[in-house]
């Protein structure tokens, strides 16, 4: 890890420039799926730039100075646990500031490409911020040391002071700063063992809950910029289309409209309040050429992923002999499943605000990818030197993978370019809807076979989904999509034979990552699917599922502990349960969910169980909040939905087309986080993709029905 | 121009008269606390009290709100609720809390000792993040709050 002293002058206007001493660090904020062999631009990112700065000040407080968004997952609360463990810093003495992300900012040291996807801002943060706040620990006690005449080994660090036991002498970490500013960081400082954390792995409040709770958190709608108009927008409603013509005069009769704007393929009114703005757009009758993907809907998208099905695809695995396994089985079953198209539905609308002026771009908005903004702008702004752009990023209003797009950005820049002051953009709700980036529609046909035994011998497949690495590059030809195939093929089942093919079809509706990604729908067909083979096999699911996962200790304590705690196979009178495993993102969970089922097919959720292994974890009420969260993320995307297209264009327009999971639909749920080991795993998404099979495996329990597609609510399942 | 009443202040303000509550709040009184979810009335981001009752401003024509007692989470100081969501750590992205803890209020104003089941009646906003089982335990806490205050 790069590090660098700095002096206070790089900090300047930051709130910090009282420190004595800044270090600059590079924070890596890696992709979670970078493993998977560096998908192309933008989602590169790790190029080892100083992007983030520790700050010692004078009222004994160190500031972590960064660009990183905030999304809901409490990253910013488990951030300064990493660094205070071993800066030997009490928590409440670290504080979290955003930085304005500006690649000239802090003496022309460029910020790597910033962005927050695949919760990954703690898991690669893990290590080098540990050693950061070690080596920078050692370094103070060097410089107490030199101060004092002493042996560094005479020193103890502890609570943002250095003192001499020995003599009683004691200096703050500010205090200290003038003379280490002047000296080597130490590196390769040895870390703590789990054994003598005593901040890590303790349950730790998020440090924004009163900001949250008072109305006194900024958001990027809530922006107020200085002579700013208020704007909204209706883009090409298919996607491709450009505007043909529109007549402006309705608009402008209307009280508090400036002007109408034309983009290429939207048009956008202006005026002194949002309100205004709508009624303005309301009142225009813009004309479009559509482009080729008006000939698309919902039902020719089908078609054509299920005539793939009956074509040999692209080969993502293929171990053992699966031929011979199905030749071989006493029975094999298949089946097709399916999924359609989500949104992300964050319920802050998207919205952008941003200050044009000739030479220099300032933005305000709550981003997961304030470098995708920086990208935006070489390409549309090739007037504006780079050093002269600014995003300022505020709080999200729900990421979930729909916040890293620089559309609404450039949409606010190209409008304060046309009428010279700063806009604030604000899509409405049907906007927002219409042009999401959704998580594909995907089709599948699996074959899997049992021997006499009842044992799994073989499991195959061919996956017919969008790719959304192809959509996401803005290149079609992308050789491979790695999205396409997870949660089928990991290795936290062993199949004797297992062979999986994908199809990318290129229907062009935008896709884009959605929480969860390619887990959510493929362990949806996996473990509903196991759940058939279980059944054929007249096997227990979870002893079932203990055979396929035995290989590892921790997945068979995962599952005996879930079975457990469950209380499997004994469910309150009248209940039925249903259970889905799944390894994602390099955490494993397990979910037990117990329901009742009328004969009409409504269901009532009474109770869900939680069973996760992620790894080693800073703050495990985190990681409770967010399988809570990703278990309601999942449900709402298998009960409710579905985004079905139209001639191309979106048909569900807001809320009460594209319902969300409310309080009256969830129960109690019980999480439990196994032991920790070494390593850490990832806390965000892996809640959600075991919900939907859970859900389904549970109302086949009680009604002998396979669900083999969602929303639930399309087989006359419905919810109370 | 339409006069009206917000925490306790009146405010002549030059806005069409069908302007819905939500953005004389937003945009021309700067209380930013209510927030823009769907504009239907269906997820109560938005959610203030009109007459001690919780409405979604989304809707109400700010014409319709003259002569009424407006209030909005800026008029809340450290109330049960509040306390009692920071308590659960209830917030996750945060953006429809204000809503949701005015939405709480006009419950306990009403039922001071709500069942399980009158949460999940009164409670319809929505919660992309799903916070819904630390906001049925918050609306708990604070009703013992209020009831011992």
């Amino acid at each position: 890890m790069k590090m660098e002293i700095s002096r206070r002058e790089f900090l300047q206007g930051s709130g910090t420039a009282a420190a004595s001493l800044v270090i600059g660090f590079h924070l890596p904020l890696k992709p979670a799926r970078a493993q998977f062999g560096g998908p192309p631009e933008p989602f590169v990112i790790d190029r080892g730039m100083i992007n983030a700065y520790l700050a010692f000040n004078s009222d004994e407080t160190v500031s972590i100075v960064s660009a990183a968004a905030e999304l809901g997952q409490g990253s910013l609360t488990s951030l300064p646990m990493l660094i205070a463990e071993e800066l030997e810093l009490a928590l409440d003495q670290v504080r979290i500031e955003q930085a304005p992300l500006n690649p000239t900012a802090f003496n022309n040291r460029l910020f790597g490409y910033q962005t927050t996807v695949g919760t990954s801002a703690v898991r690669w943060a893990f290590d080098p911020l540990r050693q950061l706040g070690a080596n920078t620990r050692e370094l103070l006690r060097n410089a107490a040391a030199v101060n004092w005449d002493i042996p560094v080994e005479e020193t103890v660090a502890d609570r943002g002071r250095v003192t001499h036991p020995a003599s009683g002498r004691s200096l703050s970490y500010f205090e200290l700063g003038e003379t280490a500013a002047g000296m080597e960081i130490p590196t390769g400082v040895p870390l703590k063992p789990q054994s003598e954390w005593r901040i890590l792995g303790t349950p730790f409040p998020r440090w924004d809950t009163e900001a949250k709770s008072t109305a006194t958190a900024n958001y990027g709608i809530d922006m107020q910029v200085e002579g700013m108009a208020v704007a909204t927008i209706a883009a090409t409603p298919v996607p491709g289309g450009t505007l043909r013509s529109v007549d402006p005069e309705p608009a402008l009769s209307i009280n508090g409209v400036d002007e109408v704007v034309t983009l290429d393929d939207a048009v956008v009114v202006t005026a002194t309040n949002y309100w205004s703005a709508k009624k303005g757009l309301d009142a225009l009758d813009p004309q479009w050429d559509p482009g080729p993907v008006a000939e698309r809907n919902s039902e020719n998208i089908r078609e054509e992923m299920l005539r793939l099905l009956d074509q040999p695809g692209n080969e993502a695995v293929n171990e053992g002999d699966i031929e011979a396994a199905m030749q071989e089985a006493a029975q094999v079953v298949t089946a097709t499943y399916e999924a359609p198209y989500w949104a992300h539905a964050t319920l802050e609308p998207l919205n952008a605000t941003a200050d044009y002026r000739g030479d220099s771009i300032e933005f305000w908005l709550g981003t997961q990818a304030p470098g995708g903004i920086l990208n935006m702008c070489a390409r549309t702004f090739p007037e504006v030197p780079p050093e002269n752009i600014v995003v300022n990023n505020q709080y999200l209003g729900g990421g979930f993978g729909r916040r890293g797009s620089p559309m609404a950005p450039e949409q606010a820049a190209l409008v304060s370019k046309q009428i010279g002051k700063p806009v604030k953009l604000i899509w409405s709700r049907e906007e927002d809807m219409t042009h999401g980036s959704y998580r594909p529609k995907s089709v599948i046909r699996m074959e899997g076979c049992v021997d006499g035994e009842g044992r799994v011998t073989g499991f195959k497949g061919r996956i017919a989904v969008q790719s959304t690495l192809a959509s996401l590059t803005d290149n079609p030809d992308v050789p491979f999509d790695p999205f396409a195939t997870e949660g089928l093929i990991e290795q936290d089942y062993r199949f004797p034979a297992l062979n999986f093919e994908y199809h990318s079809p290129r229907p062009g509706i935008p896709v884009g990552f959605y929480r969860g990604v390619g887990f959510i729908h493929n362990t949806f067909y996996r473990e509903s699917f196991m759940d058939e083979l279980a059944h054929a096999a007249g096997r227990d699911p979870i002893e079932f599922r203990l055979e396929l996962a035995g290989h590892s200790e921790r997945n068979v304590l995962l599952l005996n502990t879930l079975a457990e705690r469950s209380n499997w196979g004994s469910p309150a009178p009248g209940n039925v349960q249903g259970v889905a495993f799944a390894y994602s993102d390099e955490s494993t969970v397990g979910e037990v969910f117990e329901a009742s089922v009328s004969e009409e097919g409504r269901v009532k959720l009474q109770k869900i169980t939680c069973v996760c292994d992620v790894g080693v974890y800073m703050n495990p009420m985190m990681i409770e909040h967010q399988m809570e969260s990703a278990i309601t993320w999942g449900l709402t995307s298998a009960m409710f939905g579905e985004i079905l297209i139209d001639n191309g264009a979106t048909r569900q327009k807001n809320f009460n087309e594209y319902e969300l999971v409310r309080i009256s639909h969830m129960p109690t749920i019980d999480t439990v986080i196994l032991p920790p080991t070494d390593t850490p795993g990832s806390g965000g998404e892996c809640g959600a993709p075991p919900a939907p099979p859970a859900l389904a495996n549970a109302i086949f329990a009680a009604t002998g029905r396979r669900l083999r597609s969602m929303p639930f609510r399309n087989h006359g399942i419905s919810f109370a | 121009m339409i006069t009206l009443t917000v925490n306790g202040q009146t405010h002549r303000i030059d806005a069409e008269p069908d302007t819905p509550l939500l953005w004389v709040l937003r945009d021309f009184l700067g209380y930013n606390g209510a927030k823009f979810g769907c504009g239907i009335a269906y997820c109560g981001a938005c959610t203030v009290h009109v007459d001690g009752n919780a409405v979604r401003s989304c809707i109400v024509p700010a014409s319709a709100a003259q002569g009424s007692d407006i209030r909005t989470i800026e008029d809340l100081d450290n109330h049960p609720v509040q306390q009692a969501w920071i308590e659960h750590q209830v917030p996750q992205c945060g953006y429809c809390q204000s809503g949701m803890i005015m939405a709480a209020k006009g419950l306990l104003d009403r039922n001071p000792e709500p069942s399980d089941a009158d949460i999940d009646a009164a409670i319809t906003n929505v919660c992309r993040c799903g916070t819904y089982t630390r906001i049925r335990a918050a609306i708990h806490t604070a009703a013992a709050m209020m009831r011992e205050a």
